[in-house]
């Protein structure tokens, strides 16, 4: 039941709610518009990961998508090397069209290396191989590289938060060489408020690029919703009694029987401060 | 409160205010005064003995002037009803004055003390005083996790509040 709830790679996302497709337009809008650095901020259950995978098979240039979840580091190392090592289908595809055009210089040295040694050129030179991978989707007319990071921080507690955020900055630091290239990060509203107490400098660039997901499921979101499970009038009044709810807890909703325990819908009465 | 505190408060409520105090017809104010004094010329004499009061001349009759401005403006403030606070709107304006400007969340931490300092309450006041209005009116605001202070609903933890709508 619960993989129901986990959007992943491979199944086809269905963007239920016209407010989540209508931040996925914004989103494509922003990478047409040359946004480099943009971010998805929402809290968890909003739809970041959803929004992040419905990107996959979009029609124009190459989209990597990077789940963090499991990878120990949060430097930049880590980070483009999990981008590389997640869509080796990608690389791949660009190699093998590089080798085609009889390419010369080091782009020809990356056109016929291994798997394994452009995720360990990742590893140890990360923005060099990240250029290399850009310059490499523009002489191709495949751009742009759209790169999508999922879970980046998990909370404001993370001890990793510097390393990532040192990422952002070397990315940021070198967005003129990689014109091609768009960083799309997810971000939870506390790592949000943790990255404008402790970095100002970055938190202004995020504000320029970023998504705020909506906290709560709107009529409209909830109406097209219920079409689609076909649900009766009594249980979407039933469900509108509950109070604003994020998308996950609605389709969790959907899939229980309206199940408030299991979808960890906060109806009890019992509030405190600890 | 003492008869000159009394004094005070009869001559702000039936006063002007003058260049030099506040200026009100001596009968007048005798008269008032006398509902709640036994002596109100001796009370009358007593300010000017104190130096806060003086008696001035006015057409045919006299005017007494109560001259302690720092006394008159505490009157003025006791006098003054506090501005109703809606609990909901101090909330709520606590909230978007916190929230940080991407997320739109605001610290649940930060929050208490916002409404210590607009009620001038204790702590512990103010965290009853959020949670009554977040149990009242549930449907307005939405959480996430974080922030410096655990607000347990149900079984969940959060830390960090945002307005709906």
């Amino acid at each position: 039941m619960q993989r129901i709830l986990v959007p992943n790679r491979g199944s086809r996302i269905k963007l239920l709610g016209p407010s989540w497709r209508a931040a996925r337009d914004k989103l494509l809008t922003m990478i047409d518009e040359d946004y480099q650095l943009i971010t998805i901020i929402g809290r968890a259950g909003a739809g970041k990961t959803t929004l992040l995978l419905s990107l996959e098979g979009m029609e124009h240039g190459i989209y990597m998508y990077a789940d963090m979840t499991e990878v120990k580091g949060r430097d930049l190392s880590a980070i483009v090397s999990t981008v590389f090592a997640d869509n080796i289908y990608e690389v791949r595809n660009v190699q093998e069209k590089l080798r085609k055009m009889n390419i010369k210089g080091i782009l020809k040295a990356f056109a016929k290396a291994s798997l394994d040694e452009v995720v360990e050129s990742a590893r140890l030179k990360p923005m060099e191989t990240l250029k290399l991978l850009n310059d490499a989707v523009e002489i191709l007319d495949m751009k742009p590289l759209v790169i999508g990071v999922d879970e980046g921080l998990l909370s404001q507690d993370d001890p990793r938060a510097v390393d990532f955020i040192n990422a952002l900055h070397a990315f940021r630091n070198n967005m003129q060489a990689l014109g091609s290239t768009k960083l799309i990060i997810t971000l939870l509203p506390d790592v949000v408020n943790l990255i404008s107490k402790i970095d100002t400098t970055i938190f202004d660039i995020l504000r320029l690029g970023a998504i705020t997901l909506p906290d709560y499921v709107a009529q409209e979101d909830l109406k097209e919703v219920a079409q689609e499970y076909g649900l009766g009038p009594t249980e979407i009044s039933k469900i509108e009694s509950l109070g604003p709810l994020t998308m996950r807890q609605l389709i969790c909703l959907m899939n229980t029987k309206i199940d408030v325990i299991k979808c960890g819908v906060d109806t009890a009465g019992e509030i405190s401060i600890e | 409160m003492d008869r000159v505190d009394v004094a005070y408060i009869i001559g702000v409520v039936l006063g002007k205010e003058d260049t030099d105090g506040i200026r009100i017809a001596y009968s007048t104010y005798t008269t008032t005064l006398g509902k709640w004094v036994r002596d109100p010329d001796g009370v009358v004499q007593y300010l000017i003995n104190i130096n806060k009061a003086k008696i001035v001349k006015s057409g045919s009759g006299r005017s007494v002037i109560l001259t302690d401005k720092e006394m008159m403006n505490r009157i003025n403030n006791l006098l003054t009803p506090k501005e109703d606070t809606d609990p909901l709107t101090v909330v709520v304006e606590g909230i978007q004055k916190l929230a940080n400007p991407l997320s739109g969340y605001a610290d649940i931490g930060d929050v208490i003390k916002y409404i210590e300092s607009r009620l001038e309450i204790p702590t512990k006041e103010a965290e009853d005083f959020l949670i009554k209005v977040i149990k009242f009116h549930r449907g307005r605001f939405v959480f996430a996790h974080g922030g410096s202070r655990r607000l347990k609903i149900g079984s969940s933890y959060y830390g960090l509040i945002k307005v709906v709508g």
